[in-house]
């Protein structure tokens, strides 16, 4: 324990093994709405940013549990492990102490860091890239599909990056036995040679990873990218940090986003490899996604998610989680 | 007297005052940038149509039984969403002689599951008590939630 005086602040912490260091930092953000406390009444009532950072300083986990990150400086310490990646090795063993740093967290904090300790417990529960079957499998897909001349070139400012967006999601606002909401969240992956970075975006809600949530469907970069970009600071009024900006709210129809949305828009990051305008989303404006055409299979109605959602056609029946692109 | 009480009462406040001052900087460290914790920045997904419901059930008076209690907060939710010229969130609802005497047919544990305050408290034992789809549908059927489909 470093730095775990201040709840109301966050905590630090570290774990040394072997002559090598791993911190783990938390920060407290913004209290989430009253539907999503009472919907996951276990849960932190507020939004927490939870992140792991190597020995040189390389963020290579971060959980951002709403918009923004509550530490503004997290997401250029982000895009910097991308244009900065670690050695193979040395991050297959980061993302091991880090999940040992998660289980001797949660195990050691005391009552007050209750709320520090249940990310920390969930990260724990969840094994490593390099000891989980379903990421090696990724990894030996991406390798086997790897051009060969993308081995070697690209080193540039940070080399080829092949990217995984994971969706989850879970009924929320839940009544009976009945839902009339979803709430989605994405796990974002980013592999050189070996899976170097993943950013947790909750959206204000349960996070991806959480058991309270479902594996849904990945979207994947389909072809490497090199200068990606996935923290969206430069991406002006309609997002940052990797989320969209506009007001929150439920009744997107107007200007407002809601979590599925956000979720849209974190999975088509992935698609365009960077997190501003692009040719992959729908209006190549990096934050328009529509699904429309065979409609859904509750009303039949159109399917809009949008950043802002007073452009184009507005946003429709995003209270449901989007599909993966 | 009076003078000592005075005094007294001086002790205790410059105490108090000394107490403040040293207790603070061990509880709140100086040098930590606090981010706003107590503002909902999601504030507005509290005001919607199906929040606002949600909230209403959550709120409503206990009945005499479980399965009452359940059908108050159905009547707490309508009376809300007509309050607030919205609509419910369920389709249809069963008159209330059919809807207690359908949920007064469901398991123990499943009729506590029917109080929605209970449910938010016991999420994962009521996931393992739901019952069958056919049965649900006799006592309530709620808007259908949208599955997309991708047809760019």
């Amino acid at each position: 324990m470093i730095d775990v005086g201040d709840p109301s602040w966050g905590v630090s912490a570290a774990f040394v093994q072997d002559n090598h260091v791993v911190y783990l930092e938390q920060r407290v953000g913004a209290l989430k709405p009253q539907v999503y406390r009472d919907d996951a009444p276990t849960e932190p009532a507020n939004e927490i940013d939870m992140r792991f950072v190597d020995e040189t300083g390389k963020t290579f986990f971060v959980q951002r549990g709403g918009d923004e990150y509550v530490d503004p400086t997290w997401g250029g310490d982000v895009q910097a492990s991308l244009t900065s990646p670690a050695p193979d090795d040395q991050r297959v063993r980061d993302f091991e102490m880090a999940r040992t740093l998660a289980g001797a967290f949660a195990q050691a904090a005391t009552p007050e860091l209750a709320a520090f300790s249940y990310h920390a417990q969930v990260y724990a529960a969840r094994p490593a890239p390099s000891q989980d079957p379903e990421m090696i499998n990724r990894a030996q897909e991406i390798e086997a599909s790897r051009p060969t001349e993308e081995a070697y070139v690209g080193f540039n400012g940070g080399g080829s990056w092949w990217l995984q967006g994971d969706l989850y999601d879970k009924g929320t606002s839940c009544i009976f036995w009945y839902c009339p909401a979803k709430h989605s969240g994405v796990a974002m992956w980013a592999y050189q040679t070996t899976w170097q970075l993943a950013i947790n975006a909750c959206n204000h809600g349960t996070c991806p990873g959480n058991s309270a949530v479902h594996y849904e469907c990945s979207s994947t970069s389909g072809q490497w990218y090199q200068n990606v970009t996935l923290s969206g600071e430069a991406n002006g009024n309609t997002s940052i940090g990797g989320g969209c900006l506009t007001s929150y709210s439920w009744d997107s129809g107007g200007y407002n986003h809601l979590c599925n949305d956000d979720s849209a828009y974190e999975l088509w990051q992935i698609k365009n490899g960077n997190s501003g305008g692009g040719s992959y989303d729908t209006h190549g404006n990096g934050y328009t996604f529509e699904y429309n055409g065979a409609g859904t299979g509750g009303d039949g109605s159109w399917v809009n998610y949008a950043c802002t959602c007073a452009y184009n056609n507005h946003c429709d029946n995003d209270w449901s989680r989007p599909i993966c692109p | 007297m009076t003078k000592k009480l005075v005094v007294a009462a001086s002790v205790v406040v410059v105490a108090a005052a000394i107490v403040v001052v040293v207790v603070h900087p061990w509880n709140r460290s100086p040098h930590h940038h606090h981010a706003d914790t107590s503002s909902v920045h999601a504030s507005a997904i509290d005001q919607t149509d199906t929040s606002v419901s949600l909230m209403a059930m959550m709120n409503a008076k206990d009945g005499a039984t479980s399965c009452e209690t359940a059908f108050l907060a159905i009547e707490a939710e309508q009376a809300a969403a007509k309050l607030r010229g919205s609509k419910s969130i369920f389709q249809w609802v069963a008159p209330k002689p059919d809807f207690l005497a359908q949920c007064q047919a469901l398991p123990p544990v499943a009729q506590s599951c029917m109080m929605p305050r209970y449910r938010r408290d016991h999420r994962d034992d009521c996931l393992r008590a739901e019952p069958s789809a056919d049965v649900l549908k006799k006592l309530v059927v709620g808007v259908p939630v949208a599955e997309p489909s991708f047809a760019k």
